[in-house]
């Protein structure tokens, strides 16, 4: 059963989490608000080092993201687009495998896609990190 | 050998009949027998390594248990750190703050999960997920929850694989979705295998009766 259904329910609360994502939270270039709270978190490594981490921006650019505003979520963290980017394919890949009728012929390309994406995910966020110096 | 011709006769290694001079035929060889053909693995399986014999694969919970042990182990260093971290970044920024305090010691989160985690993973990983692993087949968190790492027959894995097996999963475990979806993979997999257990053809099964010999 779960052999069956688990790519399926992973996909669907891969989505909702999201679609709650976008419901629950909003963010411009300095804020996050969390139902409408703003939230007040601030980076140990820039308080402690004077510079920013490489998941700076991260949050905002994320949720800035969800919300279809990808021009603005690339200027604070290119890799929070990235990130939706993986989870919207990352539920195609999950819902195919599942409604496949040959699994083996989907099964070829994803451990190395899902490798070459984690890399393309480090390599973005330290990019963008040294950039940011 | 004899010659098909005239019958006469000759050494094995002969070209022509000495007797009547016509070039030796030989038998065709025996055909080869041909290698099985290629199957891949449902989702995501390489198929470079099928079992030849039956694995008693560990359930994902077992596998779960040991992954929560010696991450716990992991983060039993990394979380004082990031505290540490928290707390100087405090005192450096706003000496005495209550709020600040609350606010850095939530913000050294992201550091401990991207900077800190990582690291240590690696660090510690040198000893418990490659060294004891290469050693005994297990980890810490892997011999309290009765499971060992191997290859598709059943042999344990050489130093070099195990390295890779890590840095795969460190590099997965780097984005947080993949993450998730290669600690959950096993749930659906044939043979209830990682994406990084994937990579390297790396098989986690139950111990000690764990290869059902023939």
């Amino acid at each position: 059963m779960i052999r069956r259904f688990g790519p399926v329910v992973t996909a669907v609360l891969m989505l909702a989490m999201l679609v709650g994502v976008r419901l629950s939270m909003r963010a411009d270039a300095e804020n996050v608000w969390l139902l409408g709270k703003r939230t007040d978190s601030t980076c140990t490594f820039r308080q402690a080092f004077g510079i920013p981490c490489p998941n700076c921006g991260m949050t905002r650019s994320f949720v800035l993201a969800v919300h279809g505003d990808v021009h603005d979520a690339m200027l604070l963290n290119p890799a929070g687009p990235l990130l939706v980017a993986g989870v919207l394919a990352a539920v195609v890949m999950l819902l195919g495998g599942a409604a496949s009728t040959r699994p083996t012929a989907t099964a070829r390309w994803i451990l190395p896609s899902v490798i070459i994406y984690a890399a393309i995910y480090a390599l973005v966020l330290f990019a963008h990190w040294l950039t940011a110096l | 050998m004899f010659c098909t011709r005239c019958g006469a006769s000759f050494p094995d290694n002969s070209t022509f009949c000495p007797s009547c001079g016509s070039p030796v035929q030989r038998p065709p060889a025996a055909p080869q027998p041909f290698p099985p053909p290629f199957q891949p693995a449902p989702y995501g399986g390489s198929g470079m390594a099928v079992p030849p014999m039956s694995l008693d694969y560990a359930s994902w919970g077992s596998r779960v248990v040991g992954y929560l042990i010696d991450n716990l182990i992991v983060l039993a260093v990394a979380i004082p750190i990031a505290l540490v971290a928290g707390v100087l970044g405090t005192g450096a920024a706003a000496v005495g703050s209550l709020s600040r305090f609350g606010g850095n010691a939530f913000g050294s989160s992201c550091c401990c999960v991207l900077l800190l985690f990582p690291i240590i993973q690696i660090a510690f990983g040198i000893y418990n997920r490659i060294y004891l692993v290469a050693q005994r087949g297990y980890s810490i968190g892997q011999g309290v929850a009765k499971i060992k790492v191997v290859d598709a027959f059943g042999n344990l894995l050489p130093s070099s694989t195990l390295w890779l097996r890590l840095l795969v999963q460190v590099l997965l475990g780097f984005v947080p979705i993949v993450g998730i979806l290669d600690l959950l993979w096993p749930l659906w997999d044939d043979r209830k295998q990682t994406l990084h257990d994937k990579a390297v053809s790396s098989y986690v099964i139950n111990w000690p009766q764990a290869v059902a010999m023939p």
